[in-house]
């Protein structure tokens, strides 16, 4: 069974390499192209593809805000998102919205075939790059501030904001922000906890 | 408006040339727009556009920047202010870039009490606080004018071979 793949975008060029790119494949049967939202959404109306290649940076409407609409109104329709952009938060936007894989412009073919495969299997699909830029820092143990762990320390001998403020040299209000983070950072719900999880995560010691 | 004209050899070279000219003014343009304004912070807010900063300076290999944010999830910060906040940032990574010789940085944004505070720092070479001022760079001065902008205060804590803290807090208006 054939897929069938639509391409959103507003180069010319753009759409014409993925065409030409995919036209020898057995496998995949060219749908068309859409020039803007506006249009792929009234195509969309007549014939749903299986697999739509969506660039982000249409003229009339985000590819963001776009895939949202699509998979509103066509569920099955795959998405994979297209862009020169590589930044995290479009990427992760345009995942949250529906899509079901993001490809960047540099693709290669295979990363290109490989992707719609995947896709169809109802799997998620990123190219190596774009897959890169969504790697997030590891850290189960929250980084402290300077200042927050002299807050915590502070805290731990049993000083009051007040006398916290004025061996720091400074405001009372800028302690009780310190502290605010120091329970919202170690997810305590109350001081007495803010300190236990201070000795275990070893950022004071006895 | 005439239809085809036919124009000599060299007038098409210069219409050529125009259009080239024409081509990277307009590229040029749109990077000038976009530093002035970085689409991520128009479109996403500030949290994305510094999450962005960070993993970009992080990706480039020059320093490894944490980033952590508390309470920006659906704070309303006024764009003026978050462009600002934007700049402060990137100048003080500029300045741990420069000159910490350090490997990692951390930065962190939270909104508290209708507080918003900025924390950039460092484990690097630090510097002599009562020097900054003296300093021949523009960094420092842009800073303090950023945060006065804001109706902040600035906290600097280092010193030679302990690194530096800064910390700037203002109220969210």
């Amino acid at each position: 069974m054939a897929t069938s793949v639509f391409i959103v975008d507003d180069h010319y060029m753009v759409i014409e390499g993925i065409r030409s790119l995919l036209q020898n494949e057995k496998n995949i049967e060219w749908n068309g192209h859409a020039m803007n939202a506006a249009s792929c959404l009234s195509f969309l109306k007549q014939h749903q593809p299986d697999v739509i290649l969506m660039d982000i940076n249409l003229p009339d409407k985000s590819g963001i805000d776009l895939c949202k609409e699509v998979k509103e109104q066509y569920p099955s329709v795959f998405i994979i998102g297209l862009s020169t952009y590589n930044q995290q938060s479009f990427i992760q936007k345009m995942i949250d919205n529906g899509a079901s894989g993001y490809l960047l412009k540099n693709a290669t073919q295979s990363e290109l075939m490989a992707g719609i495969e995947t896709v169809m299997k109802g799997k998620l699909y990123f190219s190596d790059e774009a897959a890169q830029s969504l790697r997030k820092p590891i850290g189960d143990v929250p980084l402290l501030t300077r200042r927050e762990k002299e807050v915590l320390e502070h805290i731990a001998e049993g000083m009051t904001n007040n006398e916290i403020a004025q061996k720091l040299f400074v405001s009372v209000t800028t302690v009780d922000t310190h502290r605010k983070n120091l329970l919202t950072k170690l997810c305590a719900r109350n001081t007495a906890e803010l300190v236990r999880l201070a000795f275990f995560h070893k950022f004071i010691s006895l | 408006m005439k239809g085809n004209v036919i124009i000599t050899a060299g007038n098409a070279k210069a219409f050529e040339r125009s259009l080239d000219m024409l081509d990277s003014s307009m590229k040029e343009l749109q990077r000038v727009a976009q530093d002035m304004m970085p689409e991520t912070l128009v479109r996403y807010g500030l949290d994305a556009a510094v999450k962005d900063l960070c993993s970009d300076i992080t990706h480039s290999g020059v320093l490894r920047v944490n980033y952590q944010s508390i309470g920006l999830e659906d704070a309303e910060i006024e764009q003026i202010a978050a462009i600002t906040i934007y700049r402060i940032i990137e100048e003080l990574l500029n300045n741990i870039i420069k000159h910490a010789d350090v490997k990692t940085a951390l930065v962190q944004v939270s909104k508290t009490n209708k507080r918003i505070s900025i924390t950039v720092e460092d484990n690097g070479k630090g510097f002599n606080t009562a020097v900054i001022r003296g300093t021949k760079g523009i960094g420092w001065y842009n800073i303090e004018s950023w945060v006065e902008f804001l109706k902040g205060k600035v906290d600097i804590q280092s010193g030679p071979g302990k690194g530096t803290s800064v910390l700037i807090e203002f109220k969210n208006p």
